[in-house]
């Protein structure tokens, strides 16, 4: 019984639309084949770059995770063996980071809002910065460390980040 | 990923003035780095390349645009120096599942571009593969004279 539906599940080289010539393939089916492809070259070049980044080889990541370094060397090829969540998790785990996993539109609207607080602050007059300086400590702030203003006018809120001086972000009145 | 419309004629502009005739740069971006390949051998490797092969070496492509030339080598890798009317060329290689596009890196009206002078898109024997290789060390030669 088991043997059977393994079979039902496997696809074959004939049927595998990334197998298929690109204009065999209609454009649903070709964008599906390169989400995956380009994920997963993207996860390799991350992957290269961390190693890259701290001088260390196949075989130095290997060590590290417990594997051959032939092994290693799978996650590279190009059909990624053995490049699953888990092993991906564990990978930046012993390189010292946290796996993430986010999207294009995510990071967009990160960087979007970035830009609106760089503008939002490139607009303010000199004296609001010169105002600024002397913000006090809100009471009851609700992230430790954040100070925050109530303000008039088109400005309602600033929030600063209590680790970086260089960043505050805005709300503006409605 | 979009072109830039304010850089996008820039490079076209570029490739017709700077690159051998048959020869065009593959939807550029207007960074760093670029990508030259001609007509017959782009048109073969959009339509007759498997998809996953295409779509990996795209991929490869797009952050090779903004990176330049740093990535594991079973991506891109050094395909060895090709000798000929007294010059020598580096050839590279971009892969991806059996296929390879090969070619070399040139600076072409201040644009830094990689030209795609020959492939590989089948799965072949050591030696015809060898001989691919020596056709697009030929052909990059060629190229390197006409850049000048």
């Amino acid at each position: 019984m088991n043997k059977i539906v393994r079979k039902e599940n496997q696809v074959s080289k004939s049927n595998d639309p990334g197998k298929q010539p690109s204009s065999q393939l209609g454009t649903e089916e070709y964008a599906l084949v390169a989400a995956q492809e380009a994920f997963i070259v993207r996860s390799q070049i991350l992957i290269y770059d961390l190693l890259s980044d701290r001088g260390m080889t196949h075989a130095d990541l290997a060590t590290r995770l417990g594997v051959s370094e032939a092994r290693v060397s799978q996650m590279f090829g190009d059909a990624a063996k053995n490049l699953t969540m888990r092993t991906i998790a564990k990978i930046m785990h012993v390189l010292g980071e946290t796996a993430v996993l986010t999207t294009r539109s995510a990071e967009g609207a990160a960087l979007a809002n970035a830009r609106t607080a760089e503008i939002a602050a490139a607009e303010m007059p000199v004296e609001f910065w010169q105002e600024m300086k002397v913000v006090p400590l809100r009471q009851g702030a609700r992230k430790a460390g954040t100070r925050g203003l109530r303000l008039p006018d088109d400005l309602s809120t600033i929030r600063f980040d209590a680790d970086n001086d260089d960043y505050a972000d805005f709300e503006m009145a409605a | 990923m979009p072109l830039k419309e304010d850089v996008k004629p820039k490079a076209i502009l570029l490739s017709r003035d700077a690159l051998p005739d048959g020869y065009s740069l593959r939807e550029p971006t207007g960074g760093r780095y670029e990508i030259a390949a001609g007509d017959g051998l782009w048109k073969e490797f959009k339509d007759d390349v498997n998809a996953e092969a295409r779509t990996r070496i795209e991929t490869t492509m797009e952050e090779y645009r903004s990176r330049g030339p740093r990535f594991p080598p079973s991506l891109f890798e050094f395909e060895g120096h090709h000798e000929g009317q007294g010059l020598k060329v580096r050839m590279e290689a971009f892969k991806g599942w059996g296929v390879r596009l090969y070619g070399f890196c040139a600076t072409v009206a201040g644009l830094s571009t990689f030209i795609v002078t020959g492939s590989d898109f089948k799965k072949k024997t050591v030696k015809a593969k060898a001989r691919a290789l020596r056709a697009a060390g030929a052909e990059a030669v060629r190229i390197r004279k006409l850049l000048g």
